[in-house]
């Protein structure tokens, strides 16, 4: 109970109260306004720090969920409700605290993560609202583990001090994880099809459009119901059980195949307009990619027509096959994806279970949503097994019904007549030119009433406030203390350590730059 | 179409007639927004945060009547930690850097940002744009420091409400039109005067120990 997911977060999140002292004395706590602490960088506990970068990392992330659209999700989902966007802010925090401080919170980690949370806590059959969260954090790990290298601003070569400082007196930038990932996969269209590659190098580098597709495993690119499927396809080709070090180890791994098969697929998608049009053209080809090809993909006013799993699962054949070397696509070796034992490792019984693949399987499992049995017998289960059992066998459960009544989860929902473009008219007036231009006159008023750019810098505001500890989570009393719970009692045993690792290399430069004077920063070179 | 390309970090060659215009800022400050504003003259109130490059382009009837392709290129304002890809500075002709007047902090991380930029584009135009003033108009009567001091034009703008959006980005088609037929424009020049004076010259030229041995 102690490793459960409540405690991990009551445990992680930072306090409005301040740091937590780990000693009884709160003077113990570095306390900010001691003058023994002023002179001397570093000595003494950074609790203080650590607070403070804490909060300005739960604010990073509330600015994103604060424009989080998920597509064909009616805007309301998130943005009524504080609750679901909470919940998705913990997770993130712990995520980017405890599994990849190094890599740490990045645009779009956000909207994997709504997905995710969508899919558990949409699910007709109704998933126990107090194990939503914890659930959403597993299967979110296990997701951006398979695209970390995307996200990870790190170069594909860990470089000394000394290398990097002689890189930024020459002006040299190594390449970065994501670019060289990019790369990687679009070296590969090279040798499958040649000429569509040197078409598309010729005017855009590869990362302009993969990385925007990859990167969000294409949530932008479809119906999120077909991003459901997608992310099922995904998961369930993982090695089983996930390598689980994906997220802290610091060696650059290359994508998984299935997700470089999987651009690779995209790309070959538009093959014709990109080989036929202008650049214009290729470039809307790429740039507002359509899946299927033909621009009957998306319909006007942003929302997205769904292609349906039949279609996702034919998507993913063809990336197979692509990765195979068998461009055409003719897979006719292959059997339909959906009688493919789609995990192919470890797992001895069937493994087609997925967050949305047919319900067959665990139509037993769904009356037992909160017991603990179904011991690894699924897909997702094996993906997540390092973590409370009941947790995922409910998973399984959801994951089985999702497909079974996506009728009316997801059809309702999507559907909708909200055009979530709709535009409120915003005045006439789109260009009142000169209103304002040049200077705004006065020069006098450096810092006033408001204050908003006064120059005192003051530091940054504390904790916006989770106001209240996180409730004691109800699935710590469900969860058995079992092994299973090993995978995720890790991360906490080691976090001190991996932190400490972590945040002494790359991390402690960004994480503790003080911030310079407005104008301050220039001085540093002289 | 020579496989080197892909070696060069700082991507393909593009068409020659094309502006590049890049956007710099931070996470929310709206960027995007701005771009969509200018792009379909529409503002919706809601935003996806850009998590990875975008690419806009328009056709834009220049002053003398010519037309030109100009690319608007936008990305997470979070990338700048990511020493964002080499690409989106290749070959930009001007720079729109923008910074929102309801959060200081996104006008305290300008300097970070334009350091970054004159690293990869040392002459380029900047424009500075301070944007969401609808919030609160009054903030039009402050002085902002930023811009005298670097001497860059400076608006105020709202892409909520439109204003000063289609001028800025007209002003910065201009402002890169130029750049890309003469070089250093005047205005850079002038720019570049200025710094002469100021330690981020020293910085730039790095040379000052002698180490790098080149001027």
């Amino acid at each position: 109970m102690s490793d459960s997911y409540g405690t991990l977060l009551s445990s992680h999140l930072p306090s409005v109260h301040g740091p937590k002292s780990e000693s009884e004395d709160p003077l113990a706590i570095d306390d900010p306004l001691s003058s023994a602490r002023n002179s001397s960088e570093g000595a003494g506990d950074d609790s203080w720090k650590k607070f403070y970068s804490a909060n300005e990392l739960l604010n990073e992330i509330k600015i994103d969920l604060s424009r989080l659209y998920i597509n064909s999700v009616p805007p309301t989902y998130f943005h009524s409700s504080p609750d679901r966007v909470e919940s998705i802010q913990n997770i993130l925090f712990l995520s980017c605290t405890l599994l990849h401080p190094s890599i740490s919170y990045r645009q779009g980690m956000h909207e994997l993560c709504g997905l995710v949370y969508y899919a558990i806590s949409e699910d007709p059959s109704g998933f126990p609202p107090q194990h939503v969260e914890a659930a959403v954090w597993n299967v979110f790990d296990a997701v951006l583990s398979t695209v970390v290298s995307l996200y990870d601003p790190r170069t594909v070569e860990q470089l000394t001090e000394q290398q990097e400082r002689i890189n930024a007196k020459n002006r040299v930038r190594p390449k970065t994880r994501p670019v060289h990932t990019c790369e990687l996969i679009f070296a590969r269209l090279k040798v499958i099809d040649r000429p569509l590659h040197d078409r598309i190098s010729s005017f855009i580098p590869p990362q302009l459009f993969l990385l925007k597709w990859l990167r969000l495993l294409c949530v932008r690119e479809f119906h999120v119901s077909d991003s459901i499927h997608i992310f099922d396809n995904i998961i369930s080709s993982l090695p089983s059980p996930p390598p689980r070090d994906t997220l802290t180890n610091l060696a650059y791994k290359p994508l998984p195949l299935v997700i470089s098969n999987l651009g690779l697929a995209l790309v070959l998608e538009v093959r014709d307009t990109v080989m036929s049009s202008d650049e214009n053209g290729l470039l809307e080809a790429l740039m507002r990619y359509q899946y299927p090809a033909g621009g009957n993909g998306r319909v006007e006013g942003g929302q997205y027509k769904r292609v349906g799993r039949q279609g996702i699962d034919g998507l993913f054949e063809r990336a197979e096959a692509i990765g195979k070397g068998n461009i055409g696509g003719t897979s006719t070796t292959r059997q339909p994806a959906s009688t493919l034992p789609v995990v192919a490792s470890s797992s001895s019984s069937s493994s087609s279970s997925s967050l949305s693949s047919s319900s067959t399987t665990t139509t037993t499992t769904a009356t037992t949503a909160t017991t603990t049995n179904a011991d690894g017998d699924n897909g997702v289960m094996n993906i997540l097994s390092k973590t409370s059992s009941s947790i995922m066998t409910s998973m399984t459960t959801i994951a089985s019904k999702v497909e079974e009544s996506k009728p009316t989860w997801l059809m309702g929902k999507g559907g909708g007549g909200s055009d979530p473009f709709g535009v409120e008219d915003e005045g006439d007036e789109r260009d009142e030119e000169d209103a304002f231009v040049g200077g705004g006159g006065g020069t006098g008023g450096g810092s006033d009433a408001t204050g908003i750019f006064g120059l005192s810098s003051s530091p940054p505001q504390p904790a916006a406030p989770l106001d209240h500890p996180p409730p004691a989570r109800e699935d710590a009393t469900q969860s058995p203390p079992s092994p299973v719970e090993t995978g995720k009692a890790k991360p906490k045993s080691n976090t001190k350590a991996t932190l400490d690792f972590l945040t002494g290399g790359l991390d402690s430069e960004r994480s503790t730059k003080p911030r310079a004077d407005v104008f301050g920063a220039f001085d540093d070179d002289e | 179409m020579s496989e080197s390309k892909m070696e060069d970090p700082g991507g393909p060659q593009s068409e020659a007639d094309v502006i590049k215009v890049i956007l710099l800022g931070d996470s929310a400050v709206g960027k995007s927004k701005l771009i969509e504003r200018y792009l379909m003259d529409d503002y919706n109130p809601r935003q996806d945060s850009t998590y990875a490059l975008t690419l806009f382009r328009k056709n834009v009837e220049l002053d003398d009547g010519t037309s030109a392709k100009v690319d608007f290129w936008d990305t997470a304002g979070q990338e700048r930690f990511n020493s964002m890809h080499p690409s989106y500075y290749y070959q930009a002709h001007i720079c729109i850097l923008v910074f929102d007047v309801t959060r200081k902090q996104t006008y305290k991380q300008l300097s970070e940002w334009y350091r970054e930029l004159r690293e990869y584009c040392p002459e380029i135009p900047c424009i500075l744009v301070a944007n969401k003033i609808d919030v609160d108009y009054q903030v039009t009567k402050k002085n902002f420091k930023f811009a005298s001091q670097h001497n860059l034009p400076f608006f105020f703008v709202s892409a909520a409400d439109g204003t000063n959006v289609v001028k800025i980005f007209d002003e910065a088609i201009r402002e890169g039109v130029q750049y890309k037929i003469n070089g250093k424009t005047d205005f850079v020049t002038e720019c570049l005067e200025l710094f002469d004076d100021s330690p981020l010259t020293a910085a730039n030229s790095g040379d000052s120990d002698g180490k790098d041995g080149h001027k």
